[in-house]
């Protein structure tokens, strides 16, 4: 199976005047196409910082990330940007769902940034397939959560990313709503073959995944494989 | 880049955001109004002043002397000459009804068809073609307001009583102010001999107008004569030399509005940075989710520059359609003043170049917040936490700062084509902005620090608002300080010219002046001020002169050598001289010795300058010049230069001759006195009239009534303009106002959720107004009676005294203005529903 995340001795440590504070240090791990993985651990263990390196939103003070055999470090700011735009996808705990926008014009951002044809037909197919084709053109302070993180999903998988990464993708969410949302998120995954970095303090969630990494005070404390994929 | 998402964003995005940005344009929108319309001005008078060039003249050609001359000395003029003219100027006494009332009118006799081109406009028509031939006088109409008279009415000038003929309404060429001192009557030429005004040592002014058609020929014959007419003692004008001048004067004027006009959009487009600042921390969170989705910096740069050009370019053409309207109105304001009279027109350039100046000046504005979105993390996506752009300041950000003053200190440089000019006015700006925004921080820190000392909770919340993160106070006052600033400025410069000019309300200061006394009348006129119980103050002998020659070389050298840097008029202008032996009470010597008396065979005569003269003339102690006194050589050297204090009502002079030498010219005497009031001035006038009159009388309480009118009329101008500046302080405060609109009806309705009863949001929200209100007219107070003192002091040389009373109601008025937003825009918020806090994302 081919590596498509490869994380090297990752370190972060952010500085604020004197004082300098290591968030992540020493993190190793690799990623193969097409399987799944949860990030847990405790709130300020270091998992917002590691998918921030990972996803390339962020800079490493030491060690690298590389992506599709691309090397982080030696990118500059828009070139990641741009690496982000063809390999990743992004669901966040807060949707980020641009309110300026429709629900269709949300979905059609990473396509249009994409250069992709038909941007708009490939969003309301997407809408279609989270069950908002009704919705389009509604705001995002017109949909409940539940329905702003389902547009957000549709958004991420619009564009066929290679890599999906969810912070706490349900963490506002009820249970009922978080469970379909749950079950849309590993269905897109599976049709569409992607690789998935969650981020979640929801052990049952975590489970469902293939891989679960374990951080503690910005280490690896485990790292188990939970099905062996073959 | 990816301009087709770009765009698409752009317009997307925009539709929500647009309307709540747009109100901020509305801050430039005076401004580029102001620039346009007094442009289009400037354009229209200059076209109108093209146009209508001859009419300025009245002829092709004019020389004018003030002494009597032989027409044969204009010779190779008239040998070009289609038609001819002569004219003889001076001001004097005129009575009307019987005797009873008299003032001082500009008496001019003309001898055929003058003016050329233009006409004077009087009622009836035909009076300006007939009075001549009916021996009667055509009249400014202010002096048939001033005294109630008719057409058939007479007027006596000297010993001879006119029939008034017509009343003037026009005289092409001229502008209606000029007749607020001397209002003119035309005489025929004949019979002003009659009048016995004319003595030796009067001061008349004699001119010959010439129509010429071959204008090529007459340059040539200017270029051949000038010497030998410069040295006659000749002043030649041609029509184009009287366009310039009348420009010139005219650019100052338009240039000095629209600095202020400027001012106001340097404002507005503070107030667009300071919006757009806002803007972009709102937009923060869609920055980081728009960079993470793959777009980079520059792209999500662009997508709210667009967005802000789209604006500015709106704004730009409102304020420039505003503008051009208003254009209408300008000519009315300004009617006294002009020359021509000024038609509404379309002025193409003054149009784009006021929207290319709006929007430029909107966009480097709104960069130096905007280009902080290039520095947007889009870590801001993930960390809930991570509110505030990069504190880093990008390098781009001094490169804009950097445009910004290269900009403003272009436009001054247009303006006002002085490179020192320019660099004053950007400095002062700065300097004020940087004022402003020092006392208006001092004020907010002192607010933090008395805060405590509140025990009502609304009144502390309504003080904290002032200091708290995410707020305008101080942009705001610093917005309505320089609008404040600007009004105060003006009305304390104008009341202390006034209090200046109202000295003779004083009691031991001289009002009266009479002047070309003749030698033989001298004294019977001090008998006779004497027996009507009036002081003597003042009395000194004054010999017309003119300079021949300085340091060797001919005024017309002088005029010719650009290098030599010596003003024209101080070969052109005739010196009003006195002598005597001693040194009066307004004047000290700064350099070399005053000598009082001369015997009379001295070869060369040792003469005091005044320190301003000398200084014109370029010459120091012990330097030779000579001055011409009715065709004989007067060699002098300056001997001294004196410190003249102008501010004393007193027969001052800039050349001084010592005794010895003039006794024997030809003069006349000016004399000085005090009349109790202003009634017993006007007998008194009527009394003197009618026993010399050839004597003029001023009256300086007159004099000061009407420097009273031309001043109210050009202060209302300057008021009116920094009055737009208030305005876009207004603006840009209801945009701010509008702009954290939605933060407030959060905390508002956080607030009412919370159990606070509505009145109490109001409240909060009116005092925290009131408090901006009365921080930006302190700091614009303390401001502007800095300015206003050191502008008086320094460059009027006048004293100076603190106006209390316009001070107090324009910041009574700003206070109130701005309390009043205040508390109307609490009103909306405080009606909104607890519930919609749970709706707003
Ligand atoms: N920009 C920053 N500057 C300083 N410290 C930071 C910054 N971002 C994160 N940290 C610190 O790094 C540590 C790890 O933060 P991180 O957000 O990765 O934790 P987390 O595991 O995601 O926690 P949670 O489960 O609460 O979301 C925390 O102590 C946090 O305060
Ligand atoms: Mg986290």
């Amino acid at each position: 199976m081919k590596e498509i995340i490869k994380v090297e001795n990752l370190g972060r440590t952010y500085s604020s005047g004197s004082k300098s504070l290591e968030v992540l240090k020493n993190v190793n791990f690799s990623v193969e196409k097409g399987t799944s993985i949860s990030i847990v651990g405790s709130s300020g263990s270091g998992k917002t910082t590691l998918l921030g390196l990972c996803a390339g939103l962020d800079i490493s003070t030491h060690g690298d990330v590389i992506i599709a055999g691309q090397s982080l470090k030696s990118l500059d700011e828009d070139q990641r940007a741009s690496l982000r735009n063809k390999y990743v996808g992004f669901v966040f705990q807060n949707f980020q769902l641009i309110p300026t926008l429709t629900a269709m014009e949300n979905v059609m951002v990473p396509l249009e940034l994409n250069r992709k044809p038909n941007a708009s037909k490939i969003a309301s197919e997407y809408l279609e397939k989270v069950g908002l084709g009704d919705r389009q053109t509604h705001y995002p302070k017109q949909l409940s959560g539940g329905e702003q993180q389902r547009v957000s999903l549709a958004r991420a998988f619009a564009n066929k990313p290679e890599i999906l990464f969810a912070d706490e993708p349900t963490g506002n969410l009820d249970d009922e709503t978080s469970d379909k949302i749950e079950a849309l998120l590993f269905e897109l995954n599976q049709k569409e073959g992607t690789t998935l970095v969650l981020v979640t303090h929801d052990l049952s969630l975590a489970e469902k995944t293939d891989r679960i990494i374990t951080l503690k005070k910005g280490e690896i404390f485990s790292d188990s494989q939970l099905k062996v994929v073959s | 880049m990816n301009w087709k998402w770009i765009f698409n964003m752009a317009t997307r995005d925009g539709r929500q955001s647009l309307p709540r940005l747009f109100l901020f344009t509305s801050s430039i929108i005076i401004g580029i109004a102001a620039l346009v319309s007094i442009s289009s001005f400037k354009d229209s008078l200059n076209e109108k002043i093209s146009n209508e060039a001859k009419e300025l003249l009245g002829a092709d050609f004019r020389a004018r002397k003030y002494s009597k001359y032989n027409e044969k000395d204009l010779a190779p003029f008239y040998a070009l000459a289609l038609d001819s003219a002569k004219e003889r100027s001076f001001v004097s006494m005129a009575g009307f009804k019987n005797g009873t009332s008299s003032r001082l009118v500009s008496v001019k006799a003309i001898e055929g068809n003058f003016p050329f081109y233009g006409a004077i406009v009087t009622e009836p028509s035909d009076a300006a073609n007939n009075y001549q031939k009916l021996g009667g006088v055509i009249a400014d109409q202010t002096l048939f307001f001033q005294f109630g008279l008719s057409i058939g009415d007479s007027i006596r000038l000297g010993t001879k009583k006119f029939e008034l003929v017509g009343q003037i309404t026009k005289v092409s060429g001229q502008a209606g102010i000029r007749s607020a001192f001397a209002p003119i009557v035309y005489v025929p030429y004949n019979a002003l001999e009659q009048t016995d005004l004319i003595q030796p040592g009067s001061r008349v002014l004699n001119i010959t107008y010439l129509k010429i058609n071959n204008t090529e020929k007459l340059l040539k014959t200017i270029e051949a004569e000038e010497k030998v007419i410069t040295d006659l003692g000749f002043r030649i004008e041609t029509v184009a030399d009287r366009k310039k001048s009348v420009g010139r004067s005219f650019d100052n004027l338009t240039s000095f509005m629209n600095l202020v006009g400027f001012i106001a959009l340097i404002l507005g487009a503070i107030g667009v940075g300071s919006a757009v600042y806002t803007y972009v921390r709102s937009k923060i969170r869609e920055v980081g989710v728009l960079r993470s989705l793959g777009a980079s910096r520059n792209e999500v740069f662009t997508v709210f520059l667009v967005q802000i050009i789209f604006i500015s370019i709106i704004g730009s053409f409102i304020g420039a359609l505003i503008g051009a309207l208003f254009q209408y109105f300008l000519p009315s304001l300004l009617q006294d003043f002009l020359p021509v009279s000024v038609d509404f027109a379309f002025q193409p350039f003054a149009i784009i170049s006021g929207v290319f100046i709006g929007l430029s000046i909107s966009i480097l504005f709104a960069l130096i917040p905007l280009l902080q979105v290039r520095n947007t993390s889009p870590m801001v996506t993930l960390n809930s936490f991570l509110d505030d752009p990069s504190k880093k300041i990008e390098n781009s950000v001094f490169i804009v700062g950097i445009l910004i003053l290269l900009f403003l200190g272009g436009f001054a440089f247009w303006q006002t084509d002085s490179l020192m000019a320019s660099v004053l006015f950007i400095g002062g700006l700065i300097l004020a902005i940087t004022l402003l925004w020092g006392v208006s921080s001092l004020l907010r820190a002192f607010a933090k620090n008395i805060v405590k000392r509140f025990s009502s909770f609304t009144i502390r919340q309504g003080i904290a608002n002032l200091y708290r993160p995410n707020n305008f106070s101080t942009i705001l006052i610093t917005v309505t300080g320089l609008g404040v600033v600007l009004i105060n400025m003006i009305f304390l410069i104008e009341s202390n010219i006034l209090n200046q000019l109202s000295f003779t309300q004083n009691n031991e200061q001289p009002n009266t002046i009479l002047f070309d006394i003749q030698p033989e009348q001298i004294n019977a006129v001090q008998v006779f001020v004497k027996e009507k119980g009036y002081p003597v103050l003042q009395q000194v002998p004054i010999v017309a002169m003119r300079l021949h020659s300085l340091k060797g070389q001919s005024g017309f050298e002088i005029k010719q050598d650009s290098t030599l840097n010596i003003p024209s008029h101080v070969v052109d202008r005739e010196y009003r001289v006195t002598y005597r032996d001693t040194l009066i009470n307004s004047e000290k010597i700064i350099d070399g010795i005053w000598v009082g008396e001369v015997s009379s065979i001295t070869a060369i005569i040792p003469v005091s300058l005044s320190e301003n003269q000398a200084k014109n003339m370029k010459v120091e102690i012990g330097d030779v010049f000579s001055f011409n006194v009715s065709g004989s050589l007067l060699n002098c050297t300056l001997a001294s230069i004196r410190e003249v204090d102008y501010t004393k009502i007193q027969t001052n002079f800039t050349v001084l001759f010592p005794n010895g030498v003039l006794e024997s010219a030809p003069q006349n005497y000016v004399l000085i006195s005090r009349v109790n009031s202003r009634e017993e001035s006007a007998v008194f006038q009527n009394q003197m009239v009618n026993q010399f009159p050839n004597i003029s009388v001023i009256d300086l309480d007159q004099v000061l009534k009407t420097a009273n009118d031309v001043l109210g009329k050009i202060s209302f101008v300057i008021s009116f303009l920094a009055m737009l500046c208030l305005i876009t302080g207004f603006l840009v405060l209801i945009s701010a106002i509008n702009n954290t609109k939605y933060e407030r009806v959060n905390e508002g309705v956080l607030l009412k959720t919370l159990g606070a009863v509505r009145s109490k949001i109001v409240v909060i929200n009116t005092v925290e107004y009131f408090l901006i209100g009365l921080f930006a007219v302190l700091a614009g107070a303390i401001i502007s009676v800095g300015c206003a003192w050191a502008i008086s002091v320094f460059a009027l040389k006048i004293h100076f005294t603190i106006a209390f009373l316009p001070l107090l109601s324009i910041s009574s008025l700003v206070i109130l203005m701005i309390t009043l937003f205040g508390y109307f825009n609490a009103l909306p918020i405080s009606k909104k529903p607890s519930l919609s806090i749970l709706r707003v994302s």
